[in-house]
């Protein structure tokens, strides 16, 4: 009996070697968010596109038409002299007339304290990723994504420490007004670098936190629930916890429309 | 907490030889921490309204929720069961999440162009899916095909099932 369930799993697993390792399920669960955003964003009437690691998009007549998810440890935003081949990105603008915008899967961000933090989904500024890619060995962004959404795939009920560790992240990747003289970009204060459009205040650095929080779409996506300690800490940061994310169900379409909602009326 | 059934090992043995360890010790975790109980009804949209609620008026925070779920422990056949029905639950959402996230990127890749008032007129192939640093490459294709491997999984799995729990009761 053990041994018809060994060979249909090696029938699976074998071209579905996603699953092999411990973050293949977790990295599922991101492609899936971060996709349905996207979507949303177009069914929103954005024009939304995919785009290669050296900044160039996925035409539909295109013979190269892959879209690479990334893989394992996070990293920085590679090199465009590094070629199509790393981590894609999905591109998306209200109209020809707006700023582009890139959402991101797994990228390490630099805090004010220097430590790197991934997130999990993340929405920045198109001109900060073509900065990036601009040099000649890529790199982090310094501050913090208009949308940062912290993805858990896992079993266990959300506990305190998780919502915690999200908190702790996004306070040291926050610049605020008063930071200024210890940046070493000039002014006016930006709230990511390098790269940050100044035309309209989404972007500018914040006077408070709380300003900074409320600026801002912060979220935790479970595939589980939160307890109730972990629940405690959002309101008063602005985080939105969003559990019960599985397949197609209300957990997930609760947090796609929240995310649509905020970048439909935040972005410029 | 309950104590993990021996009669699991030789279904820990065979996801680990698969390569799907992790698959092991989430059944391990969900068995110790136990299912919810009737409590558990998840309150994210009581949660939701709260917060709305007190960004347009600041006066109070929103509360907190009335209470945790009360975990029930997952015991003896009880366990088999359920891990039986974990392992083919898991992986065919995690198929059905790529197949639709495949649908997302061929739908946004299919209105998205350059020049979007031209048509583009070169023969249009559907997305694959990679993987940085890796071989590994999947398309929607490859997703049907899978879906039609799963009732086979899923019937592996109960029958090895139902014998491991009908081996307890013979002995």
């Amino acid at each position: 009996m053990i041994n018809s369930v060994r060979d249909n799993l090696d029938a699976i697993l074998g071209s579905f070697s996603v699953l092999n390792n411990a973050a293949g399920a977790g990295r599922v669960f991101e492609l899936y968010i971060m996709t349905g955003i996207a979507r949303e964003m177009q069914d929103r009437g954005f024009e939304v596109w995919l785009q290669r690691s050296d900044g160039t998009r996925i035409n539909p007549g295109d013979a190269n038409r892959t879209f690479i998810q990334r893989g394992g440890a996070p990293s920085h935003v590679p090199s465009a002299f590094d070629g199509p081949n790393n981590a894609s990105v999905i591109g998306m603008r209200r109209s020809q007339n707006h700023d582009s915008w890139e959402l991101w899967n797994g990228i390490q961000f630099e805090g004010r304290s220097g430590a790197d933090h991934e997130i999990d989904i993340a929405l920045v500024p198109a001109t900060v990723g073509a900065s990036l890619r601009a040099t000649a060995t890529g790199g982090s962004p310094f501050g913090r994504p208009r949308v940062a959404i912290e993805c858990k795939d896992v079993q266990a009920t959300g506990a305190p420490d998780e919502m915690r560790a999200l908190v702790a992240r996004l306070y040291d990747l926050s610049i605020l007004f008063y930071h200024q003289p210890y940046l070493n970009y000039p002014p006016p204060p930006m709230a990511i670098y390098p790269g940050s459009p100044q035309n309209s205040p989404l972007y500018r650095a914040k006077n408070t936190y709380r300003e900074e929080n409320q600026s801002t779409f912060n979220g935790l996506a479970r595939r589980t629930n939160f307890s109730g300690g972990a629940q405690q800490l959002t309101g008063y940061y602005e985080i939105q916890a969003h559990g019960s994310v599985t397949l197609g169900s209300a957990g997930y379409n609760g947090l796609i429309a929240a995310v649509g909602e905020w970048i439909d009326d935040q972005l410029p | 907490m309950a104590t993990i059934d021996p009669r699991l090992i030789e279904l820990v043995d065979t996801l680990v030889a698969a390569g799907a360890d992790w698959l092991a010790f989430e059944i391990f975790d969900e068995i110790r921490s136990g299912k919810p109980g009737e409590e558990s009804d998840n309150r994210d949209p009581e949660m939701h309204g709260g917060l709305r609620s007190w960004k347009d008026d600041k006066s109070s925070a929103p509360g907190p929720r009335k209470g945790d779920a009360v975990m029930k422990p997952i015991e003896g056949d009880d366990q088999i069961e359920f891990a039986a029905s974990y392992v083919v639950d898991r992986i065919t959402e995690a198929i059905e999440m790529t197949r639709m996230s495949l649908d997302n990127l061929n739908r946004i890749s299919t209105k998205s162009s350059e020049n979007s008032s031209e048509v583009d007129p070169r023969p249009q192939t559907a997305i694959t899916l990679g993987l940085e640093d890796s071989e590994f490459r999947f398309t929607r294709d490859q997703a049907e095909q899978l879906r039609r491997l799963l009732p086979e999984l899923r019937t592996a799995l109960s029958e090895w099932s139902i014998r491991v729990r009908q081996r307890e009761r013979e002995s």
